[in-house]
């Protein structure tokens, strides 16, 4: 099924799977590789708390399917859904998000240093993962902006409609959240860095 | 790839037990639409003051006026908080997260405006045809009401 309808973009996926389930295993298996991570870099889950996840997360984009607007990305539709349930997640377990960022994602802090001209000063790896640890310090909207933008590599727009904001909050938002950071490392800048 | 798969199957499996089916598309046109109604009773009541305002003013009695006065404080008071009621419901439909509360703001009170300048043109319009009619055709009520007036001029 997936190797036939590979060539189908998601949104036609999406009108297809309206009438046909099995179009819907296809948007599933395209999908849940990329929210695995997502999902794996915003918070500590287990794998059983993923998998829970990652049903409820479908289960709901199959009920409100016909919600479905095709003037946004529908990857962006899914992102949205699942922010809100990770939100719903924490909520239910009383726990505050950590990102837990894997090997990638010291490439991805080398591209963010570069804007804050932060490279020269971090460049191994234990004083990235200094940087991730700093990261996790910051508050809930200026992380979950910045993973959605250097992590997941998002536009604005995209942003935008994942988080419900106007594009140009979220430009606001990623340049506030990219200050703060820059405070909070050099001012718990380690001596040894 | 093969936990992608057992995790789709179990997906699937799960949306078949718990017999999942989509929500109706009229669901969530009805409730888009549910969405929308504060903003429009908003603008229309905004419109309808506008209008009232208009006309005090043009053609108000000294009193009248006066009290016309004391109303912009309490409209504007009342406007601003059905104003943000009913943004905070438009940010809720599809499209309206994309602009800014006092985007939504401003929109809601130059609709207002615009409307409320509409509604005094189309009742002035209408209330002028009926007083020309009124006075194209005098009636008896008429004839005694002069009559009346003449002998009170009269009498002085």
């Amino acid at each position: 099924m997936q190797v036939v309808h590979s060539h189908l973009s998601d949104e036609a996926l999406v009108i297809k799977c309206k009438k046909d389930q099995q179009y819907f295993a296809v948007l599933v298996d395209r999908y849940v590789p990329k929210l695995t991570r997502y999902i794996k870099r915003r918070s500590a889950a287990t794998a059983a708390d993923i998998e829970d996840l990652l049903q409820n997360i479908f289960i709901k984009v199959y009920r409100n399917i016909n919600e479905y607007d095709t003037s946004l990305l529908f990857s962006s539709w899914i992102y949205r859904i699942t922010h809100n349930e990770m939100i719903d997640w924490y909520r239910r377990e009383k726990r505050r998000s950590t990102l837990s960022l894997d090997d990638e994602a010291h490439d991805i802090i080398s591209k963010l240093m570069v804007d804050e001209d932060l490279t020269t000063q971090f460049s191994n790896a234990e004083q990235k993962q200094y940087i991730i640890n700093t990261l996790n310090t910051l508050d809930e909207k200026y992380k979950e902006i910045l993973l959605l933008r250097f992590f997941e590599d998002k536009s604005y727009e995209e942003i935008a409609d994942i988080l419900k904001i106007p594009a140009g909050t979220v430009a606001v938002r990623i340049n506030r959240a990219k200050k703060q950071l820059q405070k909070r490392i050099q001012k718990q800048l380690p001596p040894s860095l | 790839m093969e936990m992608t798969t057992t995790t789709t199957e179990k997906i699937l499996t799960a949306i078949e037990h718990q017999r999942v089916r989509p929500r109706p598309k009229w669901h969530f046109v009805l409730r888009n639409s549910i969405l929308w109604i504060p903003g429009i009773i908003t603008t229309v009541l905004g419109a309808y003051t506008i209008a009232g305002l208009i006309y005090g003013i043009l053609h108000g009695h000294p009193n009248q006026l006066l009290m016309i006065a004391a109303i912009p404080l309490l409209w504007v008071v009342s406007f601003f908080i059905f104003c943000l009621i009913s943004t905070s419901f438009l940010r809720n439909t599809y499209t309206g997260y994309r602009h800014t509360t006092l985007q939504l703001l401003l929109v809601s009170v130059a609709s207002s405006i615009i409307l409320g300048i509409l509604f005094y043109a189309i009742t002035q319009n209408t209330e002028d045809n009926m007083v020309r009619t009124y006075y194209r055709y005098p009636t008896q009520h008429q004839d005694d009401y002069f009559e009346r007036n003449v002998n009170v001029i009269r009498m002085n």
